[in-house]
């Protein structure tokens, strides 16, 4: 993970749409795992921001995570609460 | 004994436990309104998921759901209440509207997601589960599969690539 960084590697910001779908899972995966910190709130939203093609795949990457947690699990995961 | 209690569906177990599955939501969001829209939501979902998928566990499916939908909500809340984006004039825009979304998921969505999850090895698929349900620690997730926290982290990767795969299958708005 790349804690130490604000961003994660964007990859290219060509229009070509799947560095930009690997970026917005980097940060949706960031997101999943801890709370963002103000400077990477900033980064995020500067990222989306910045051309259309990032905002759509932050979208699609959160529609996916979405799914993706809503598919019943196979294995007979720990119970929680 | 009803049917509903011989073999309940994840959405007569979500009726039956409406409350316990709206409190759940309220831990997370702090809102009892809310938490009864979240409940709502989560409830169609968990229907519309099981026509098209097993639910070998109703009930935990039932917080998984109601899970999900709260703490993405609270995530998005606090994340985007604030924050601005620049669109091309430079005018500055709310990202986000801070109103639950009620976001309706295709069945057809869910079975290409559940299809390309279900292609993955099956501890790639355990660990993606961890993960992505259970909410664990890619750390933690390591020591309980007895593998490195490098492994898992590629092993969510893998996961996560496979979803990707599958992006251009599916209708997103």
């Amino acid at each position: 993970m790349h804690t130490d960084h604000e961003s994660p590697d964007s990859g290219g910001d060509n229009a070509a749409g799947e560095p930009a779908m690997q970026t917005a899972m980097e940060w949706v995966r960031r997101i999943h795992e801890r709370e963002l910190k103000p400077a990477e709130c900033a980064a995020l939203a500067a990222w989306r921001g910045s051309h259309p093609v990032h905002a759509k795949a932050y979208k699609d990457a959160q529609q996916l995570w979405m799914l993706a947690g809503l598919v019943p699990p196979i294995t007979d995961l720990p119970a929680r609460e | 004994m009803s049917i509903t209690e011989q073999c309940p569906s994840a959405g007569a177990s979500f009726v039956a436990h409406w409350s316990a599955l709206r409190s759940a939501a309220q831990k997370i969001v702090e809102n009892r309104a809310l938490a009864e829209e979240i409940a709502q939501d989560a409830y169609l979902k968990v229907c519309e998921a099981e026509i098209e998928l097993e639910v070998r566990h109703p009930l935990a499916y039932c917080y998984q759901a109601v899970r999900n939908l709260a703490i993405d909500h609270k995530r998005r809340l606090k994340m985007e209440s604030q924050l601005f984006t620049i669109e091309d004039d430079g005018a500055e825009v709310v990202a986000d509207g801070g109103t639950p979304e009620q976001i309706a998921i295709s069945r057809q969505n869910l079975l290409i997601v559940a299809d390309a999850l279900g292609r993955l090895p099956e501890r790639t698929r355990h660990a993606f589960e961890l993960y992505r349900i259970s909410g664990m620690t890619q750390r933690d997730i390591g020591a309980q599969l007895g593998v490195s926290a490098t492994l898992v982290n590629f092993m969510i990767r893998e996961a996560s690539d496979a979803l990707l795969a599958c992006r251009h299958l599916l209708s997103l708005d």
